[in-house]
Formats: structure tokens, C-alpha cells, sequence
């Protein structure tokens, strides 16, 4: 397997604040990889670094191996990396059709968007249905799936998820998670920031448990669930 | 918007131009409606440029003046500029001085064209320049610069010789430019058509723009800037596109309105020129092109019937015919706007908003309250009972 995305000892932060002191980790070629850890451990923070939105001081990210360290995310995304941030930002005054469409922005195929369109409408059949809905009127969960669905529709080849089951009731979060694992079966490799530790663990191959801006743990998925700390910590065994 | 109201938007604003064109059929050219007919369409381009930067990226600019400033003052210097007989040089004659066997510099068949041309462009470097160092700024920083920008290009132009300082420069008849052979004065037909094809073509513009990908790229950097840039827009070339488009449009708008004032004068150039703009896309809806429209008709109509002899009441004469002192006007615009606060805080015409446009229970409790409010003595009801 070949490494698609890898942080080689990622300095970050706001300012002059550093918020991730070291970072390593990577995720290979088809794999689902979630990240956990406690609020404010700088999950959302690795994200953004890797996407350039938060200044990497020293480290470096490496995409398909070349290194991608803070170039502007705009070529990040053209690179194929899409992250559905924490908290969905839609485009509230926009439909749900306009919102997939700024997804595709970077893309000039206007007959293979307009099919994987198509294809996030079967993936997400109620936003079909409200297409022409502007997307601040959905539901909580109605406006994770258009943001997941807008990621998809830029066809990434590796997709970043900040938080997908963020105030969704225990069904709806089945359903996220349905599809983030069909979408990883097709072939889009994932990496999963999660405060749904169990849930995030159980269906990747492999996890990282983060603290204060450090990865504290790493193993496969079903390994950190066995782990005493991690069934302490974000599991809530006592 | 759905094909249906996209359909109805497009009659609208045909209907809009049509009703310019027509205008001249019953007033002709010379006079007061024609003359506002004029201002309200010059307003109208400019409120429609400033709604690139305002309603599209939703950035507050509270400095757009600068652009009608820059465009009105480069249209009038270029065409009263001469060269002096003796020594060959340029001068601007300062004052409403001309000097005698000076050639124009500027009069060449097409020149005005060109001179709009190079308002526009001027305007849209200007607005990049201004853009520049502002890309980062949003919210109350952003108008609180570019206000401040506004201040120094107006203290710059009402101190500067070339713009003729406090003083006005006329274009005298000589130097009123020419168009396909006739003089763009004021009153003349071509001027009419003149400011018809560009507020039209503005108009136009506007929609495509709002439709187009650029236009839905600025708006989703006005919704969420970040969420724009992990789509993948690159943010600050299409905000600095945005300021150009928007400079363009002003100064376009600000030479037409050099013709119409027959001359510039950086007096009349004050920030209230900004802030009468901005009036004008809060009043129709922020955001929505036909809202520009609206508030520019409003705004501007009532700016000119202020200015008229109306009827005053004074003590003792009884009711005296005189006019509003020119700042009265704010008064009125100030009111319509706690008005339009209290009852339609989206706007007259937005473009669109969550639900019903205008709640039909909201439509009757307004009716009734503003009955009520000439209801001084007890209601007919209450009185007959
Ligand atoms: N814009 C910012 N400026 C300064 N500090 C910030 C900023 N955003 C986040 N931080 C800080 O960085 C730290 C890590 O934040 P981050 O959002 O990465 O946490 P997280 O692991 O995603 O937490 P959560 O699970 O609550 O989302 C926090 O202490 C936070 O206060
Ligand atoms: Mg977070």
C-alpha cells in the first residue's frame, strides 16, 4: 500500500500560537482512517493545516508524495482533497443545488458533474427532493448530507471529515455513517475526525487518538477499542 | 430563482428601459422629468455597480463615491483641457475661464467614448488599488477603510488644481463633447440615448453576472468565505475582479453624471454620495438587482422633489410656497429607513429570502397599523356606536 497523505512532524497554529506540536501520521491508498481525541486536542486544527488554511510552521504534508505544505488551498483542492468542515458551512442562501454546484467548482466537465450529481441524489435521496431548497431552511442532518455531498461532487480522491455526526439524532448518525463507509468501499480514501469514538473506531482500519496537539496513540481501529486508555478516556468505560 | 420569476424579473426590467425610452415622447428632452429621468438612471448604474461589492461579495463599501469623483473629474479636465497658442502646453482652465484660439485636446470624433472607456478603466485599477491592502478586511473594518479612502481622494480633489479645488469646472459649450456628430449636452437626445444604452447594458450585465459563475463564486464568498476556499475559489482574485467590475461601473457612472451636471465639482462629492448609494440598495433589498432599481427611483425622484418650491406653513402668513434646504432630503431618507427597519428589514425587492417574500398576515397588520396611524379621533366604529 502506498502512503496518499502524510504528515511528517506538523508544527501549526494560529498566530503565534502553536496549537499541533509535531504531528505524524499517514493514511494509505483506500483506507479509512479516523482521528479521536478531546475536544480542543487540535483535530479541526490538522485538517485545516493539511488543506492550508492554518499556516504550517515547520513539518511538512506530503499528497501522493509531493509536498503540499502551505500552498493555497485552492490547489490543494484541485489536487483532489476536499474536507467537509466541522460544523458544515453550506452556503445558507443558496439552494441545495447551487451548494453541490460550488462543490464542483473547479470542475469544466459539465456532463460527468452533471452525472455525479445525479449520483449524490441517489446517495442522499432527500436532497433531491429539495434541490431547490436553500440550504440554511434544511434540518441539521438534511445540511451534513449536502456537505458531504458537496465535497463529493469535486471527486476527490481523498476525503477529510471533520465531525459528520455533529448533533445528529442515533439514526441519522447510522445513516452518515452507512454512507461514509459505502463511499470508502467504492474506493475514496477517508481520514475521520470523530468525537463518536466508538462508532469512528469500529468501521476504520486504523485510528489515532490525539492530545493536546500531539498523536498520543495509533493502531488499527479494533485494537484502540480494546485499548485500556481509550475505553477510559473517550469511551466511557470506567 | 425559478424559471418563472426569472422570467417575470426579465419583463420587469425590459419594461423599466422601455418606460425610459418613452419618456422623451411625452416630456422631450429638456426639463425637469427627463433631467430626473436622467439621474435617477445614472444613480441606477452606480448603485448597480456598488451591488457587485455590496449585494454580491457582501463587503460594506461606505467609499464608492471616490469612483464617481474619479470618473466625473477625468471626464470633464480631459475635455476642457487645451493646449495654450504660445508655448503648446496643457492647461486646464480653472474657473470657467476659456482661453481664447486654444485648441481642445481631447475633441476627436469618438473621443467621449473613449474618455468614458478610460473612466471606467481608471476606476477599476482604482478599485483594485483600493483592494489591495483591504483583501483581508470584512465587516465594520472594511467600511470603516474604505470610508476613510473616500475621505482622502475627496479632501484630494476638492485641494488639487487640476480638478479646479473648491471651485466648480463648467463645460462650457466648446467643451461639451461630441458624439456621432452632435454635442452630448445635457438636454440633447443623444445624451438621452447615451445614458438609456448604458444603464440598459448595466442592467443586463448585472443579471449575467449574478447568474454566472463568477456571480455564484461571490456569493458564496459573501455566505462563507472559508467554505468558498475549500470549494476551491480562489478568494482574493475574485474579490479583486469584484472591486474592478465595481470601480468600472462607477466610473462609467460618474463621467454620464459630468455630462448631466454639466461639470464637476468635488463639493458635490461628499461621503453622503456613498451613503445615498448604499440607501438605495438597502432600500430596494441588498442583493437583488430590481431592489437597486427601486431604491435609485425612490431616492433619487425624492432627492429632485425636494428640491422644489413645496408648500410651507409659517406662522401668521399661512402657507408659503418655498424649497427644502438641500440636506432636508436626508431627513426623509433617514426616515424611510427606520420605516423600512421596523417593517421589511430585508429590503422592498429581495431577491430571496427563506419562505414567503412578504407574509400576507404581515401585509394586513402593516396596512392596519398605518391606518391607524391618521385614526387621531375615535374609528368610525367606535363613533357611531
Ligand atoms: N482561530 C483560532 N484562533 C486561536 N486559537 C484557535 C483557533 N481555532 C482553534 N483554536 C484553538 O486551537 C485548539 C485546538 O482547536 P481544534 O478546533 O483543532 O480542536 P478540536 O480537536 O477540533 O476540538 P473539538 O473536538 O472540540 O472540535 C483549541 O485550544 C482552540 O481554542
Ligand atoms: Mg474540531
Amino acid at each position: 500500500m502506498t502512503d496518499v497523505l502524510r504528515l511528517e512532524n506538523v508544527v501549526a497554529g494560529y498566530g503565534r500560537m502553536r496549537i499541533l506540536k509535531g504531528v505524524s501520521l499517514q493514511v494509505s491508498q483506500g483506507e479509512l482512517v479516523a482521528i479521536i481525541g478531546a475536544n480542543g486536542a487540535g483535530k479541526t486544527t490538522t485538517l485545516m493545516a493539511i488543506c492550508g488554511m492554518v499556516p504550517v510552521m515547520s513539518g511538512r504534508i506530503l499528497f501522493h508524495g509531493e509536498d503540499i505544505t502551505n500552498l493555497p488551498t485552492v490547489d490543494i483542492v484541485r489536487r483532489g482533497l476536499t474536507q467537509v468542515p466541522e460544523g458544515r458551512r453550506l452556503f445558507s442562501d443558496l439552494t441545495v443545488l447551487e451548494n453541490l454546484e460550488m462543490g464542483a467548482f473547479q470542475r469544466r466537465d459539465r456532463s460527468a458533474v452533471e452525472k455525479d450529481l445525479e449520483a449524490c441524489f441517489q446517495l442522499f435521496p432527500v436532497l433531491g427532493e429539495r434541490k431547490k431548497q436553500l440550504a440554511g431552511s434544511l434540518s441539521g442532518g438534511e445540511q451534513q448530507m449536502c456537505a458531504m455531498a458537496r465535497a463529493l461532487v469535486a471527486r476527490p480522491s481523498v476525503l477529510l471529515l471533520d465531525e459528520p455526526s455533529l448533533g445528529l439524532s442515533p439514526i441519522l448518525v447510522r445513516q452518515i455513517f452507512d454512507v461514509i463507509e459505502e463511499l470508502n468501499r467504492e474506493g475514496t480514501t477517508i481520514l475521520l475526525v470523530e468525537q463518536n469514538a466508538l462508532k469512528a473506531l469500529q468501521c476504520a482500519n486504523r485510528g489515532y487518538v490525539m492530545e493536546t496537539g500531539q498523536v498520543a496513540l495509533a493502531g488499527p481501529g479494533r485494537d484502540l477499542l480494546e485499548d485500556e486508555k481509550v475505553k477510559k478516556a473517550y469511551l466511557g468505560y470506567s | 430563482m425559478s424559471r418563472r420569476n426569472r422570467r417575470v424579473e426579465w419583463f420587469t426590467l425590459a419594461a423599466v428601459c422601455l418606460a425610459v425610452a418613452l419618456v422623451p415622447l411625452f416630456y422631450g428632452f429638456r426639463g425637469q422629468v427627463p433631467s430626473t429621468v436622467l439621474k435617477i438612471c445614472i444613480y441606477a448604474v452606480m448603485a448597480l455597480g456598488l451591488h457587485v461589492v455590496v449585494g454580491l461579495t457582501g463587503l460594506l463599501d461606505l467609499g464608492y463615491v471616490t469612483f464617481m469623483a474619479t470618473g466625473a473629474v477625468l471626464t470633464v479636465v480631459s475635455m476642457v483641457a487645451v493646449a495654450d497658442p504660445e508655448t503648446g502646453t496643457l492647461i486646464i482652465p480653472v474657473g470657467g475661464r476659456s482661453l481664447r484660439g486654444a485648441e481642445h485636446l481631447f475633441h476627436f470624433p469618438g473621443s467621449y467614448l473613449l474618455v468614458l472607456a478610460l473612466a471606467g478603466l481608471v476606476c477599476s485599477a482604482l478599485g483594485v488599488l483600493r483592494g489591495l491592502p483591504t483583501l483581508h478586511l470584512t465587516g465594520d473594518y472594511y467600511a470603516i477603510v474604505t470610508l476613510g479612502m473616500a475621505e482622502i481622494m475627496y479632501i484630494w480633489y476638492r485641494t488639487a488644481e487640476w480638478t479646479g479645488g473648491p471651485q466648480s469646472l463648467w463645460l462650457n459649450p466648446p467643451d461639451v463633447p461630441t458624439l456621432f456628430g452632435y454635442k452630448l449636452y445635457y438636454d440633447s437626445a443623444i445624451y438621452y440615448f447615451l445614458v438609456l444604452m448604458v444603464f440598459t447594458a448595466t442592467i443586463i450585465g448585472s443579471i449575467h453576472l449574478r447568474d454566472s459563475r463568477v456571480g455564484r463564486a461571490l456569493s458564496a464568498i459573501r455566505l462563507d468565505p472559508t467554505a468558498a476556499m475549500a470549494c476551491g475559489v480562489p478568494v482574493s482574485r475574485y474579490k479583486l475582479t469584484a472591486f474592478a467590475v465595481s470601480g468600472f461601473i462607477g466610473g462609467i457612472g460618474g463621467s454620464l453624471f459630468a455630462l448631466w451636471s454639466n461639470g464637476f465639482s468635488a463639493i458635490g462629492m461628499e461621503v453622503w454620495e456613498s451613503i445615498l448609494l448604499v440607501c438605495c440598495l438597502v432600500l430596494g433589498g441588498i442583493g437583488s438587482v430590481r431592489g437597486a432599481l427601486l431604491g435609485s427611483v425612490v431616492l433619487v425622484a425624492l432627492g429632485e422633489i425636494l428640491r422644489q418650491k413645496v408648500p410651507h406653513y409659517s406662522s401668521g402668513v399661512g402657507l408659503v410656497w418655498k424649497a427644502w434646504p438641500p440636506e432636508a432630503r436626508f431627513l426623509f431618507y433617514g426616515l424611510i429607513l427606520v420605516a423600512l427597519m421596523r417593517f421589511r428589514p430585508a429590503g422592498v425587492l429581495p431577491d430571496r429570502v427563506a419562505g414567503d417574500p412578504f407574509p400576507p398576515e404581515l401585509a394586513r397588520a402593516w396596512s392596519e397599523r398605518a391606518t391607524s396611524l391618521f385614526r387621531l379621533g375615535p374609528s368610525r366604529k367606535e363613533a357611531s356606536r
